[in-house]
């Protein structure tokens, strides 16, 4: 191999090279070498997961991790209100199939719409959301902060959304989190300026609830999130809510949530195989993939 | 050159975490959205080979594992054997190797690694991830990595710039393996 011509091969390491300069490397020494870089890499990323299990470096990652979304939340929110039409564009286009020939229309419509009028007409949608959240009927005696939704969910795998209010707010981790239709989610984590809302589907949700009966009583159980996209299940002694009825909040003593906020719509009750119980399906009121505006109540949840 | 390099790595590393959060983020499909984070690591070990471009991906886990709720340490962990596993399927130095092998084996390591990152989290106690959601997960992540792979590439390339890519270019026929 000629001088000045790095001594590289099949699969090869361009990047070497071109950061570090012409260098010779034995074939034999640079497997070595990439097999101690990943077995290093595959050990700090053990580390780094073994201290946020159980280490007290939890709570110094969960600060980090604020402290990161509260620096890029300004940037965030600015290219969010540029692009947001983008979104929702694109979203649009994907679910085009399953809309009705009402809305087809109006997509077509809204197509042939310059930018300027398309972006008018998300604010005012966006002010209606606003205006709409002061019609909500439930909870009405608690002190509540409303709060623009900045962001979907962060990864394909967490079932959350982050909102445009924090600590200086008044809002704190716990918190339940309702739109129009009902209850949301509630607060995971709040840095000063943003905070991430846990959705009522996220596999870590369980919610205390009431089920309304066919017999005029109520029964009580425990919804529990089955991940992205998917109903919450529950348990009920019998007799079973009757399908189409609407689930509350329990508000227990010792419970997370208040009394009396609307989860979800009863859509499938089953028998559960071997107990005295019905598997009951609940359905979410509330549509997190066109939340604009939410509202957080300043209730604590029992400590 | 190599501060040079280093600041448009860096540069990337954080335009890709802002521009995933602000605008991907928001184009959710079938309750999932693209995924350019996991695209670039596996790119990184395409384009850097096995070292650099599992060191590239680890950066690149370290901040998606800053912008969600789930265990750190996660992302660092798939997307740094990922790209050094894609590393390894490249056989075909870039410069000569089909474009469209380039990007589907991208696209196809990019699936894997979420794949991956499911059964991780799930062996690590992480419940709901290995459900049929996931397929609609990666029908996503894959119509959209068919999309973003060669603005990925191209970027990645730019970022240790032409002139070094031309400059260390493997002699013809020379095989140091």
């Amino acid at each position: 191999m000629s001088r000045g011509v790095c001594r590289i091969g099949k699969g090869f390491d361009l990047f070497l090279c071109a950061l570090t300069g012409q260098r010779t490397v034995s074939p034999a020494n640079r497997r070595a070498n990439q097999r101690i870089t990943l077995v290093m890499l595959i050990l700090v990323s053990l580390t780094l997961l073994t201290l946020d299990y159980h280490g007290e470096a939890n709570k110094a990652i969960t600060g980090v991790r604020n402290g990161v979304q509260s620096a890029i939340s300004p940037m965030q929110r600015a290219i969010a209100d540029v692009l947001h039409p983008v979104g929702d564009f694109f979203a649009g286009a994907f679910n085009y199939g399953s809309l009705e020939s009402q809305n087809t229309a109006l997509a077509r419509e809204l197509g042939k719409a310059n930018r300027q009028l398309y972006e008018q007409k998300v604010e005012e949608n966006q002010i209606r959301q606003v205006q709409a959240l002061d019609h909500i009927k439930f909870a009405s005696n608690l002190a509540s902060v409303d709060a623009p939704v900045i962001s979907q969910p962060s990864s394909n795998f967490e079932y959350t959304i982050e909102i445009g209010v924090g600590t200086s707010a008044g809002v704190g981790v716990g918190m339940p989190v309702v739109g129009l239709q009902g209850y949301v989610g509630s607060v995971l984590s709040a840095s000063s300026s943003t905070a991430v809302v846990l959705l009522e589907q996220d596999v870590r949700t369980h919610i205390g609830v009431r089920f309304s009966q066919a017999s005029g009583g109520s029964e009580l159980g425990v919804l529990n999130g089955q991940g992205t996209g998917r109903p919450l299940t529950s348990l009920v002694n019998l007799p079973a809510p009757k399908k189409g009825s609407i689930v509350y909040t329990s508000g227990l003593y010792g419970e997370l949530y208040p009394a009396g906020l609307p989860v979800g719509v009863v859509s499938k009750v089953s028998p559960a195989s071997g107990q005295l119980q019905d598997n009951v399906t609940v359905t979410p009121l509330v549509n997190v993939n066109s939340l604009q505006f939410v509202r957080v109540l300043l209730w604590e949840p029992p400590a | 050159m190599r501060i040079k390099n280093y600041l448009r790595l860096l540069a990337v590393a954080v335009l890709a975490v802002l521009v995933q959060q602000a605008v991907l983020n928001q184009v959710v499909v079938m309750d999932a959205h693209p995924d350019i984070l996991v695209l670039l690591a596996v790119c990184a070990g395409v384009v850097f080979g096995p070292v650099y471009g599992s060191m590239f991906a680890f950066v690149l886990g370290l901040g998606a594992d800053l912008l969600v709720n789930l265990p750190f340490g996660l992302s660092c962990l798939t997307f740094s054997i990922s790209a050094f596993t894609a590393s390894y399927f490249q056989k075909i130095p870039m410069h000569k190797s089909g474009v469209a092998n380039t990007g589907l084996l991208c696209v196809s390591a990019a699936l894997l690694s979420t794949v991956f990152y499911a059964i991780i989290a799930t062996l690590i106690g992480q419940h709901g991830l290995l459900t049929s959601q996931l397929l609609k997960v990666l029908v996503v992540v894959g119509v959209g990595g068919l999309i973003l792979v060669w603005p990925s590439i191209s970027v990645l390339k730019w970022s240790i710039d032409n002139e070094s890519l031309h400059r260390y270019e493997v002699p013809q026929g020379g095989s140091a393996v």
